[in-house]
């Protein structure tokens, strides 16, 4: 499933209850300094089967933003929905049986040291006090599916972190769960591995259609899982995209800022400063812009159709070309230069092309 | 030398009978004292702010009597006590006496030791075990006490260690075992060699239940 293609939050979807919905959720609790908003007026919409990423500064709420679809952290108001079920309204027994389908893996993997790995997959379905033959069965696929079949006896501690990570993903996924939280699940991990973790999630999201909601603080996570994605800052949702426009087209600073580990956000100082010259040296004859393109747009030649039919110069200045799951993307800083009635045409034809395009001033 | 009392048949009985009665006090109030103890440091743990049962008021109470206990002299609550031990034992003298002091002295010393060793459990393993759904009481049996099994087993072994200091104070007021006999023996009729035996056993008695549960421990982590 490529980025574009991904269910968005279009009206057409909305009939289908979303796998996990939020409303105004407020999460205050009283401190020494007075009351503490953790988040504020949260609103989100999580349809199934989609992996939706809420990223965001540590302290700006994410891990009580998660911990709020499970109730691991109560709102203090609003309304948190899970397979269309009211988790406030229900009552304790109920609320653990409604626990058992969302799976949850943690940044530190939170396994029990006393128990082997299998010990550690079979505790949710003992839990539920499934028979013991139905848990052997049930674990030695799951852990076949996440690569450590032959790990059943080893301890935790005689793990590496991205194969602990692995156990803490098939223990989540013991209990057949709905959605999946994932709490910075790939940030303890060294770059290598938690590739691995995240192409095993996005797996499992592809097999199972299962419901990923993952918290991180790094953009590169989001570009590799994500579909759509949420920006947190100080307890609120900045800005909400396709993991794709949120690259290309950052509207606010904190994204803006998160983005630029990916993608660079602004011109390097050298480059600026020739830029500052030649600009300076042209007045009105030289404009810079900044073009974003994706998928097959990214390999049609716009910049050179320009060329030839406008009598202007372009020449990239700064960019980069990567892909975000598979689509190509291409965010590049252009110098045009020519009469300024040409410059005006030429930016008019790309921005009426759907070429994401913004001048800016070096 | 061999003129010594260490070498008599009879005083090698009395010894035997000593080792024995020690063995019984420290093994019997240790199991009883392990018995009130850990479900008591259990409460005190899930009872403490921010935990799964928090309850601050009770949690204040049953701490305040817990440190009130162990802040008694083991002297003092042996004999402020006897009303309870004869009670309980049916005399306030012997060794099956002696438990009741032991137990109650060991049980708030226990409590303690198993509320610091289950602290040690990270609490992420605990959040864990709430988002699958576990009941309060399925995180204590299922996570926390195996968890912290380790700490509770050191947990017994410095209390058993603590019991054999006790229980020779027990024998002051008839309770028998070693503590008694160095007293009568060694101080009361002056037989230096005496007290210097009973003080050798001791040593290896400790050392003995100190690298038991030493080994037990290092068996049970898996670090």
């Amino acid at each position: 499933m490529s980025a574009t293609s991904s269910p968005s939050f279009s009206p057409s979807l909305s009939a289908a209850p979303a796998a996990v919905a939020l409303h105004n959720v407020s999460v205050h609790y009283p401190s020494a300094k007075g009351l503490v908003h953790a988040l504020k007026d949260i609103d989100l919409s999580i349809p199934q089967g989609q992996i939706f990423g809420i990223i965001g500064k540590s302290g700006a709420g994410k891990s009580s933003l998660v911990r709020t679809i499970n109730l691991l952290a109560r709102p203090s108001a609003g309304k948190v929905l899970v397979a269309g079920r009211d988790m406030l309204a229900l009552p304790d027994d109920q609320l653990r049986t409604a626990r058992r389908d969302i799976g949850m893996v943690f940044q530190h993997f939170n396994l029990l040291e006393s128990r082997t790995v299998l010990g550690n997959v079979a505790l949710p379905l003992e839990l539920v006090g499934m028979p013991k033959t139905d848990i052997q069965a049930r674990v030695a696929e799951l852990l076949d599916l996440v690569g450590l079949g032959s790990f059943g006896d080893r301890f935790p501690a005689q793990l590496s972190g991205g194969q602990r990570q692995r156990v803490g993903i098939a223990r989540a996924l013991a209990s057949k769960p709905k959605v999946l939280l994932c709490d910075e699940a790939t940030s303890a991990l060294d770059p290598e591995t938690a590739r691995s973790i995240l192409a095993l999630l996005r797996q499992i999201n592809a097999d199972f259609g299962l419901t990923i909601i993952l918290i991180t603080h790094q953009m590169q996570v989001i570009k590799q899982l994500a579909h759509r994605a949420a920006v947190l800052d100080a307890g609120r949702v900045v800005e909400l995209a396709e993991v794709s426009e949120l690259f290309l087209q950052p509207r606010q600073d904190i994204t803006r800022s998160l983005v630029e580990d990916v993608v660079p956000q602004t011109l390097p100082e050298p480059v600026a400063a020739r830029m500052r010259q030649v600009m300076a040296r042209h007045p009105g004859e030289a404009r810079l812009l900044r073009v974003a393109f994706l998928g097959e747009d990214a390999e049609q030649s716009v910049l050179s159709e320009l060329v030839r039919r406008f009598d202007v110069d372009s020449n990239i200045v700064h960019g980069q070309v990567d892909e975000i799951q598979g689509v190509p993307f291409a965010a590049l800083t252009v110098l045009l230069r020519g009469t300024a009635p040409a410059l005006a045409q030429a930016i008019a034809h790309l921005q009426q092309a759907g070429v994401r395009t913004k001048e800016i001033t070096p | 030398m061999s003129d010594s009392i260490l070498f008599s048949p009879m005083f090698i009985e009395v010894f035997g009978t000593s080792i024995w009665e020690t063995i019984v006090m420290v093994g019997v109030s240790g199991v009883l004292g392990s018995l009130f103890g850990i479900p008591l440091g259990v409460y005190l743990r899930l009872s403490d702010r921010g935990a799964l049962l928090a309850n601050p008021w009770a949690n204040s109470v049953t701490g305040w009597i817990v440190n009130a206990v162990r802040s008694t002299p083991f002297i003092i609550l042996l004999v402020a006590i006897i009303p309870v031990t004869r009670l309980l034992s049916g005399s306030s003298i012997g060794t099956a006496a002696a438990i009741v002091p032991l137990t109650i002295a060991a049980t708030p010393f226990m409590a303690r030791l198993v509320e610091v060793a289950l602290r040690e459990v990270d609490q992420g393993v605990i959040e864990a075990a709430q988002a699958m759904g576990a009941s309060t009481w399925q995180i204590v049996w299922k996570v926390l006490l195996p968890e912290a099994f380790p700490g509770i087993v050191a947990a017994i072994t410095i209390t058993l260690v603590s019991l054999t200091g006790y229980s020779a104070m027990a024998g002051a007021i008839g309770g028998g075992g070693l503590g008694d006999l160095g007293i009568r023996y060694g101080y009361q009729r002056f037989l230096p060699e005496v007290m210097l035996a009973v003080v050798v056993v001791l040593i290896f008695f400790v050392q003995a239940v100190q690298s038991l549960g030493d080994w037990a421990v290092r068996r049970l982590r898996h670090r």
